[in-house]
């Protein structure tokens, strides 16, 4: 009985030992972590502020070969350089714009049809074909890239944009995947309420499919723009003259000249965090928008 | 019965733009790659069919066959498993601690949201011969590194990868190992289990379909990288097999040879794809089948 009440008085504070000893290895293993992941943190942000710092120095100061963190005198004329660089510069934001708008409509219209026609019609070859779609991910770019390049020469089309928008309306393999996930837990009961209604299968897909979808739409759209914006491996194959370029393409042209044997790099460096302010906003947009309800860990399990 | 055909020609209807342009810009560009590698052609006339000529060329004659195929398996490799370990170490990390997860997630994405140009003007400012790190380094007392030179070329390339890759998986892998159940982890805990084994009989197998899509996803991509290599150069140190055939194609033109080379890459593909199928997969645990 003694030992009973002894074991007793004894367990609440051996638990709140334990307890106590659990909590105080809990925060050295945080402040650890934390360093750790601060550290880590610094590194990958340096060099992103290393070049916008260094886009503000002078020409002299960046090639001196004394380092220093601040420049010595901020020179803004660096960006005000950027603007007079080329006199194509504002053609080349407008080809972009267009290549974004046309490209990520057509790919996201085809992406919701195709992905809806695997999700809610059922039928005996829709997992061979699905099967297909998701082994194109696996051909490499390498082997339709040289056909496709001879084909559109002999169209006459390159140095145009159809090389580049055309090709969008296969709608994209990834994408389908995570939309055809999204799809399949959009009960069916609804759909069935809606075609009592008299809804057919295409207004079905307005009404009900595309309202329950839209994180993963906007999601889509989001990165489809944002990786256009950045677009220059594609672009660098078909289009030749600079009045055709995009941003990407145009910025890669003045890399390449120089001044006094030397490219100019503080300006090419402001330019570089021009072009990169639209693909930073567009990336906090839309992990707002991705937050809200998207499980990629669904999207892949299949 | 009616029914279902109707749901077929439907399903067809549908999935019609992936179908046509599945034909126009995949099969047929592959069928028609196919031809052309066995052909002589360089853009001028009509390609002539030569057999096997480009194929037999390509093992007899490619100058530096294997240090090319070398640097694709070690830029592959390099870029798959500091990627995927760091990724999955710092995701641990972020998800362990009590705040700021969102913060460090985006942190550490941010390398990746920089477009592919823009972060190409950073890391040749940064590696050129009188650029930043070298400026550092002087400051500092110590000599000058030739960053792109044939000994660290291909290093710099990785570091440089994985500086922009590691974000990426981390936005993939945090879901997942949030994911783990935490009911799970303290029972482990309550019999007396280590970090480390908690690790690796509950988190590693119940994550591994996330390891193991990075894990494909990253061979598929890491063969064919040649992006970063095009840019910063490197010459033969980083060359890889697609900057090689893109050379072949759009600086040489000899569009038959380089159709010949991107086949031999296609078939490397699918084999190293395959045997990490096969083995690989077997370990991958999936909750909801059984």
């Amino acid at each position: 009985m003694q030992t009973a009440i002894e074991r007793a008085e004894r367990n609440p504070a051996g638990k709140e030992k334990t307890f106590a000893g659990r909590k105080k290895r809990e925060l050295r293993k945080n402040i650890l972590f934390y360093a750790v992941l601060c550290l880590v943190g610094v590194f990958m942000i340096l060099p992103t502020v290393v070049m916008v710092l260094s886009s503000f120095k002078t020409y002299d100061e960046y090639y001196s070969l004394h380092f220093r963190f601040l420049p010595e005198v901020w020179a803004f004329d660096n960006y005000a350089r950027v603007f007079t660089a080329d006199e194509n510069l504002w053609l080349w934001v407008w080809n972009t714009v267009v290549l974004i708008v046309s490209n990520t409509l057509i790919c996201t219209l085809s992406t919701i049809l195709v992905a809806y026609g695997f999700a809610k019609f059922r039928c005996k070859i829709a997992d061979g074909f699905f099967m297909v779609l998701l082994c194109t991910m696996m051909i490499p770019w390498a082997v339709t890239m040289i056909p496709s390049y001879i084909i559109w020469a002999r169209l006459g089309l390159t140095n145009t944009f159809m090389p580049l928008i055309l090709p969008s309306i296969g709608g994209s393999a990834y994408y389908t995947f995570m939309f055809r996930q999204n799809m399949r837990g959009i009960p069916n009961e609804i759909m069935e309420a809606a075609e009592m209604d008299g809804a057919n299968s295409f207004v079905r897909l307005w009404t009900v499919i595309v309202p329950n979808c839209i994180p993963a739409i906007a999601t889509m759209v989001l990165f489809t723009a944002m990786g256009l914006w950045g677009d220059y491996l594609g672009p660098l194959i078909y289009l030749r003259t600079p009045e055709k370029f995009n941003i990407s393409l145009g910025l890669n042209m003045l890399r390449s000249q120089t001044t006094q044997g030397r490219q100019d790099t503080p300006m090419l460096l402001a330019a570089s965090v021009l072009m990169a302010i639209p693909s930073i906003v567009m990336y906090f947009v839309g992990t707002k928008v991705f937050a809200k309800g998207i499980s990629l860990q669904g999207g892949i399990k299949g | 019965m009616k029914r279902q055909k109707k749901t077929t020609l439907q399903f067809l209807a549908y999935i019609s733009p992936w179908l046509i342009g599945f034909a126009c810009f995949g099969i047929f560009p592959m069928l028609y790659s196919l031809y052309i590698s066995f052909c002589n052609y360089m853009m001028v006339g009509e390609p002539k069919f030569i057999g096997f000529q480009n194929y037999i060329d390509l093992f007899r004659y490619e100058r530096n066959f294997f240090k090319t195929f070398q640097n694709t398996f070690v830029f592959m490799g390099a870029t798959t498993i500091f990627g995927l370990s760091l990724g999955l170490l710092f995701s641990m990390m972020i998800n362990s601690v009590p705040r700021c997860k969102r913060f460090f997630q985006t942190l550490y994405y941010l390398p990746a949201v920089l477009p592919f140009i823009a972060g190409t003007m950073l890391w040749e400012s940064m590696y050129a011969k009188y650029g930043i790190l070298n400026s550092i380094l002087n400051t500092f007392g110590m000599d000058s590194v030739n960053f792109m030179g044939y000994d660290n070329a291909m290093k710099s390339l990785i570091v440089m990868s994985v500086w922009g890759g590691v974000g990426g998986k981390i936005t993939m892998f945090l879901p997942a190992v949030a994911g783990v159940p935490s009911e799970l982890l303290e029972s482990m805990d309550l019999d007396g289990a280590n970090a480390w084994q908690k690790f690796a009989h509950v988190t590693l197998p119940m994550i591994s379909p996330t390891i193991f899509y990075l894990l494909i996803m990253d061979i598929i991509g890491g063969l064919q990288a040649y992006g970063p290599m095009m840019m910063l150069g490197g010459g033969t140190a980083t060359m890889t097999a697609t900057l090689q055939i893109y050379n072949y194609a759009m600086v040489d033109r000899s569009m038959g040879y380089a159709s010949a080379y991107a086949w031999i890459v296609f078939l490397i593909v699918l084999a190293v794809t395959f045997v990490f199928f096969r083995f690989g997969g077997r370990k991958v645990y999936y909750a909801d089948s059984d």
